[in-house]
């Protein structure tokens, strides 16, 4: 039950972008388009999985004073098998999301998730907070760039990242002359990022009132009865 | 070849700033940036490490990995390499200036996953860099984020005592700032 | 053996990053001839393009060491025919430069055509290095002669033509 409930936590009320606001630097900028969006929001649910199994499958024999540098170094070599992978089956993918790929390493999420829960709990637990969490990462990574890719360039397209030339599908939804090329540019990744981080706490806060407002509903109840 | 360092020097430290252009850097910029004080330790803090840690790095690359054909530990090497200089920093911010180190609080040590510095450490590799452009772009990306940590604190600082709309209260309003400070630096272009 | 002592860290880290360098030793050995046949298919993909009537035979890859070593923006030498020599560069420009094959040809010094591979600057701006405005700019013109940039890209298209300008004293050079 508990597990279930952090699970979905990490989805949308912890989401690890909107809410606790890890991961910045990529969710920003490679949001151009869904590709993009979902290769990288693959490549970081495999790392943070595999990262918190091996963490947590070792937790007991690294000595603490070297355990930030261990996770460290097992993470890297992760990222870069990763980066080598898509180097060499997705090279599109690799020119598109360039630098970020290897900076998955330095990524908040991946190494906050090691520190925080992978060396206190066990492989499978771990291995479940890794795909709620990366799950979360790309719930938002996607969502950022449905908006983004829809409103710079009026279609919402993807391609096969193993195949560049193969379109998946390919819908206009809005005519060219309409298109606003602001959000392609940093301005509205900020704006867009902005908003979309204020809906999550609207959201919260609204469930919060209504929890409130039920529990004084059923205060009063008892106080009534 | 001094016209180009400059040029470089200028897109590094405004044109192509890390922060608002390339998006790095971001997770330290939205929370550091509370009080000035605090933004401008880190500023200077992230100088020297990035300053440091770009040389080394860029050594270590050429000097030891290029000719034992052991390219593919870069990212690990480098890594390392970072957060030893980090633990250095913190060590000597500890003995040196014990008010600034509990200011900084836990960033100082997130300043191992401060995105710039990997990046820096990095494009020295992959933009064929020699020694002399290695050290403008090594010296001027860590200015450019010091500079626009440093206003954004001060913009920041204003915000707290704003009418802003609750759910855009912290977070999300100083991002929309970020926004517009981006917009604001996208018109220094036409200097080169 | 004190598992706080730093010989014990010292040697838990260095097993863990020999452990890590094993790992990717293994990987790379994998991976990288892979990647070395995807920039060869690309690259031949890109000389199609150039002369789509052409057989990838009908290029030849021209030892290109010394060349290389002499002029750093070159990164390979084809032959096409007698007299035309291709060039694949790559400049530094505004952000991530631009990597560009130019066809010179070498008897009477014009640029046969253009092609822009890759272009990492700003999109809009330096990307329109890429478009087909500034190629059909290119055709025909003295390839070592005063070639136009493109206005408001200036930091894209400067390096580009200055090394259009180096491999036009390097054509009648090649065998």
């Amino acid at each position: 039950m508990n597990r279930m409930q952090n699970f979905k936590n990490g989805l949308i009320k912890d989401n690890p972008v909107f809410g606790l606001y890890l991961g910045l630097c990529s969710t920003l900028a490679i949001t151009t388009s869904i590709n993009n969006a979902i290769g990288m929001g693959v490549a970081v649910i495999f790392v943070l999985i595999l990262s918190n199994m091996i963490i947590s499958a070792i937790r007991k024999l690294v000595p603490d004073e070297i355990r930030i540098p261990v996770y460290i170094v097992i993470i890297a070599t992760l990222v870069k098998i990763i980066q080598m992978l898509i180097q060499a089956y997705a090279p599109a993918l690799d020119s598109s999301l360039g630098v970020f790929i290897p900076l998955i390493v330095v990524n908040c999420i991946i190494l906050g998730r090691a520190e925080a829960f992978a060396s206190k709990n066990g492989v499978l637990d771990s291995a479940l907070d890794g795909v709620g969490m990366g799950l979360g990462y790309l719930l938002a990574v996607l969502s950022m760039s449905v908006i983004r890719q829809l409103l710079s360039t009026g279609v919402l397209s993807m391609t096969n990242p193993f195949n560049e030339a193969q379109v998946l599908f390919s819908l206009r939804l809005i005519p060219e002359d309409f298109t606003i090329s602001m959000f392609s540019s940093p301005l509205g990744a900020f704006m867009t990022f902005a908003c979309l981080a204020a809906g999550l706490t609207a959201y919260k806060l609204h469930v919060q009132k209504k929890e409130a407002a039920a529990k004084a509903a059923a205060n009063s109840q008892e106080a009534a009865k | 070849m001094i016209g180009e360092l400059i040029t470089l020097l200028i897109t590094s430290v405004l044109l192509n700033n890390a922060v608002l252009n390339q998006f790095l850097g971001l997770c330290p910029f939205m929370g550091v940036s509370r009080k000035k004080s605090s933004a401008l330790g880190m500023g200077v803090a992230v100088v020297f490490v990035i300053v440091a840690a770009g040389i080394v790095t860029y050594g270590l690359y050429h000097l030891v990995l290029v000719p034992l054909n052991l390219e593919f530990m870069d990212l690990v090497t480098f890594i390392l390499v970072i957060a030893s200089l980090v633990q250095l920093t913190e060590m000597f911010l500890k003995k040196s200036s014990p008010a600034l180190y509990k200011s900084l609080g836990v960033y100082l040590p997130l300043i191992t996953t401060n995105c710039v510095v990997l990046n820096v450490c990095l494009v020295n590799i992959s933009n064929g860099y020699d020694i002399a452009h290695m050290l403008v772009y090594t010296i001027g990306t860590p200015l450019g984020f010091a500079l626009v940590l440093y206003i954004f604190s001060c913009i920041r600082e204003r915000l707290e005592v704003a009418d802003v709309p609750q759910c855009f209260k912290g977070n999300p309003i100083a991002l929309i700032v970020a926004g517009l400070m981006a917009m604001a630096f996208s018109g220094l272009a036409g200097i080169i | 053996m004190n598992k706080s002592s730093p010989a014990y860290l010292a040697l838990f880290l260095a097993i863990t990053a020999g452990i890590a360098g094993g790992a990717l030793y293994s990987a790379n050995a994998l991976t990288a001839p892979v990647i070395k046949a995807n920039a060869e298919k690309a690259e031949k993909a890109s000389l199609l393009e150039m002369y789509p009537d052409a057989s990838i035979d009908d290029f030849v890859v021209v030892d290109a060491e010394d060349i290389i070593a002499d002029h750093p923006s070159v990164q390979g030498v084809y032959k096409y025919g007698d007299d035309i020599v291709i060039f694949k560069n790559a400049v530094s420009g505004y952000d991530g430069g631009t990597v560009f094959l130019v066809a010179i040809n070498a008897t009477d010094d014009t640029i046969d055509s253009f092609k822009a591979i890759s272009n990492g600057d700003t999109k809009g701006i330096g990307s329109k290095i890429t478009e087909n405005a500034f190629a059909e700019s290119l055709a025909g013109k003295q390839a070592s002669g005063e070639l136009d940039t493109i206005s408001g890209a200036t930091l894209t298209s400067t390096p580009v033509v200055e090394a259009i300008n180096e491999c036009a004293t390097i054509a009648p050079t090649v065998e």
